[in-house]
């Protein structure tokens, strides 16, 4: 039993580890974690306690690194590793796994022990990371354990609970599709808003509750008021006062913070009880193959309730017949966009008519409502050849697929300023440099959306970074960098130029990878 | 070896994909013929245990497989009909995977099979890079990997050029002297030269199930062939069933369908199947 599992796990390391997606998924996280621990030369510190710098030594930097990546692998460490039942569908493997006398535990266990150990090597990416960082900006010598600590009692529960659900979501028929996405989305963004206040009520000491404390939040912030009597910390990236002393963490770990850490652990295994029992083993009955092409969604059933709305657009496909060269094929790319989403048209109109009549203030709100209506569609238009099949046929159009690609980000940009369009003929109009903002913004994420829906084949990646972003965006409110589509209104020139800059370049990139993908 | 018992699967009220099919089978090729939507693939997906029967009993060396599913699973290979490959793993890596979940350990098993379906010198590059032809090799050795007793085979030969269905062929063929081969296709002639009983599948229930001889040998003096011009092609296609038609010419040869001559010059020919 051993050896199966050992070579199922195996055979999940060599799927995922073998896809382009991995690499650049890999490299993201040594930029995400370097940039993550400010430069003390800045002025500014990882982790502050009132205004003293804490030491970057590697308890501090475990510590800090541990809780800002347990943020980012809680959300997309799920995304990275759900979907492998719709893989086996789509590649037409499910029906060999049913028929073959490995029992669904068994198969259901190797593929949680292969998602763990695959966000495991994302993590020793996280500690090489550190590692260095420590050596150009920390102080004291280099701990790997101590890392490799911290890591797997703050973030191993973090990666089991996301590896947790995700197969809780591929085993269950109706979470397979976007429904399971944006419901895990709602979940995690639970965790943090409802951060259970219970914990952390002005307590020094941890109470039984802590072992549901996945991400390992409460459990830091209680460890610090034990270390240093205050709630006046942060970790992120602060300012400092350098007349302040600064401080240490020298022993974070105490017996009773990790019991609790593998009581948690041990709680993240319970969403396998229920994929147990609901799995679908790949039979006909409840998966088909052609589900797996075609995602199973909230989105889907809206879609469907609201068909009629796409009656608005069907006279395009026939103006888009009579208008020559790109422009008309641009145009059927909307037609078909808007009446494969008429939920997006019934949501334009609506948010059309907001934009135009709220009062200035409310503009922001319209701003975001417009952009997450946009990304759901967006995220698809590049994908949506290769999930129906058509990527042949459409390649085969004149301009081929170099112009298809072109075509489609365009397409992508022009749905983003028709949704964005009455807010930003009005920020035209008494703040340009926020419309600039929006529109650079738009050109820069249709690249991304383009980029990663050819590079990837899911419009999944671009809608959980997107999404993210967006949440974010909403927490930063005043850093100009995060303000992508002007919606927090601290928007400069130079985020501008620089949101202006990335497009072009991700259109570039993008180029690249279509050419090479045709090509191939 | 075998044994369907009066199995009908059901969907929702309306559809019903298999109607009341009983079958007793041993060893040797059984072509499971039909159109699209006849049930086929329903019947094979419960005899491999996807699904489960709404109603009846499918046995295998008496063992009801809707109580004990592995009792069959261990002796059952398994290619269907929209068979794939995960892209990034090789030939090798991909069996061995198999293997592991079929509990096969023999190491020398892949290496052997991997000869026997002539892919021995592809077995390191990666699936992604197969033709179809060569992944449906890959997937018979998938599913041949537990020398199963029974190996089940789905619409094997569509998209695959002449000579990689002429292979298909005599390989399955082969294999039905020792084993209970189930194919399912609806081109014919694929079952032709190797089924030694054909079953025959209309809108889900079994309609024949007899040896290929004897199906012709109903069919014996039912068939005709005339060469024609083109416009008693017309009135011969509206009043007798147009089997084949070759053009020859101004002239056409048609083969029909008809208890007796459907015109004069009509010459009785060998049916086939």
């Amino acid at each position: 039993m051993f050896r199966l599992i050992g070579i199922m796990v195996q055979n999940e390391l060599r799927i995922r580890t073998r896809r382009a997606s991995t690499l650049v998924t890999l490299l993201l996280v040594v930029i995400v974690s370097w940039s993550m621990v400010a430069d003390p030369a800045s002025g500014q510190s990882m982790i502050t306690v009132g205004k003293s710098a804490v030491q970057y030594n590697s308890s501090a930097l475990a510590v800090g690194s541990a809780v800002l990546a347990g943020i980012l692998f809680g959300l997309f460490g799920f995304y990275l590793v759900r979907g492998r039942s719709r893989d086996d569908l789509i590649h037409g493997m499910g029906a060999v796994l049913a028929s073959t006398p490995v029992s669904n535990t068994i198969m259901l266990f190797a593929r949680w022990l292969g998602a763990v150990t695959f966000l495991c090597v994302l993590v020793l990416a996280l500690t090489a990371t550190m590692l260095a960082v420590q050596w150009v900006r920390g102080v004291g010598p280099l701990q790997p354990l101590i890392y490799l600590q911290t890591y797997a009692l703050l973030l191993l529960p973090t990666l089991m609970l996301a590896a947790s659900i995700a197969v809780l979501c591929d085993a269950c028929a109706p979470l397979m599709g976007k429904r399971g996405d944006v419901l895990y989305f709602a979940f995690w963004l639970g965790q943090f808003s409802a951060m259970p206040a219970e914990l952390t009520k002005r307590a020094e000491q941890t109470s039984g509750l802590a072992a549901i404390d996945v991400s390992g939040l409460a459990t830091v912030v209680i460890r610090f008021r034990q270390l240093f009597h205050t709630d006046g910390f942060s970790i992120g990236g602060q300012a400092v006062d350098p007349s302040r002393p600064v401080l240490l963490i020298d022993q974070f770990w105490t017996g009773e913070l990790i019991t609790m850490r593998i009581l948690c652990a041990c709680l993240t295994l319970l969403p396998l009880l229920p994929a147990l029992f609901l799995f679908h083993r790949y039979s006909p009955d409840h998966v088909k193959g052609t589900h797996a092409r075609r995602p199973l969604s909230l989105l889907a059933m809206v879609n469907r309730l609201l068909r009629p709305a796409s009656r608005l657009v069907r006279p395009l496909f026939a103006v888009a017949c009579r208008v020559p060269g790109i422009a008309g094929q641009a145009l059927a790319d909307i037609a078909l966009a808007l009446a494969a989403n008429p939920a997006a048209v019934a949501a334009m109109v609506v948010i059309g008519a907001l934009g135009m009549l709220v009062e200035p203030a409310a503009l922001d709100g319209v701003a975001v409502a417009a952009m997450a209506c946009w990304a759901i569609v967006a995220s698809d238009i590049t994908v949506r050849d290769y999930q129906s099949a058509t990527e042949s046929m459409t390649a085969a159009a004149p301009g081929g697929a170099a112009r298809r690609y072109a075509r489609q980000l365009a397409v992508t940009l022009l749905l983003g300023l028709l949704c964005g369009a009455p807010v930003l003929v009005r920020w035209l109009a008494h703040a340009p440099l926020r419309a600039a903002a929006m529109f650079t913004g738009l050109l820069a994420l249709s690249a991304a959306a383009s980029l990663l829906g050819r590079a990837t084949r899911t419009g999944r990646t671009f809608l959980a970074l997107f999404l993210f972003g967006l949440y974010l965006s909403t927490q930063i409110t005043f850093m100009p960098w995060w303000d992508v589509i002007g919606a927090n209104g601290v928007a400069t020139a130079q985020s501008v130029s620089v949101q202006l800059a990335a497009g072009v370049m991700l259109f570039a990139l993008g180029y690249v990878v279509n050419y090479r993908k045709a090509t191939q | 070896m075998l044994e369907i018992e009066h199995v009908t699967k059901t969907y929702g009220r309306d559809v019903t994909a298999v109607n009341d099919v009983s079958l007793a089978l041993g060893t040797g090729v059984v072509g499971l013929i039909g159109h699209n939507g006849a049930g086929k693939t329903t019947l094979m997906q419960m005899i491999a245990t996807l699904t489960r029967p709404t109603s009846g009993r499918i046995r295998f060396r008496g063992t009801d497989i809707r109580d004990q599913p592995d009792a069959i699973r261990r002796r059952l290979g398994y290619l269907p009909q929209d068979f794939g490959v995960y892209p990034h793993l090789t030939a090798r890596e991909f069996l061995q995977y198999l293997a592991a979940l079929k509990g096969v350990n023999d190491a020398t098993r892949i290496s052997r099979l991997l000869e026997m379906v002539n892919l021995r010198e592809h077995a390191d590059r990666l699936a992604a890079t197969f033709s179809g032809g060569m992944r449906q090799r890959l997937g018979i050795a998938q599913a041949l990997l537990n020398d199963p007793d029974i190996l089940i085979v789905d619409e094997p030969t569509a998209g695959l050029d002449p000579e990689e269905r002429l292979r298909f062929r005599h390989l399955l063929a082969e294999l039905g002297y020792e084993k209970l081969v189930i194919v399912s296709t609806h081109i014919v002639s694929d079952i032709e030269s190797m089924a030694d009983r054909i079953a025959v599948m209309r809108e889900g229930r079994l309609v024949a199930f007899e040896s290929p001889e004897d199906i012709l040998q109903q069919a014996r003096g039912q068939v005709w062939q005339a060469t024609v011009n083109a416009e008693q092609v017309a009135l011969l296609s509206a009043n007798s069933r147009v089997l084949h038609a070759q053009r020859q010419g101004a002239m056409t040869t048609l083969r029909l369908a008809q208890p007796m001559a459907p015109c004069r010059g009509a010459e009785a020919v060998e049916p086939s199947l």
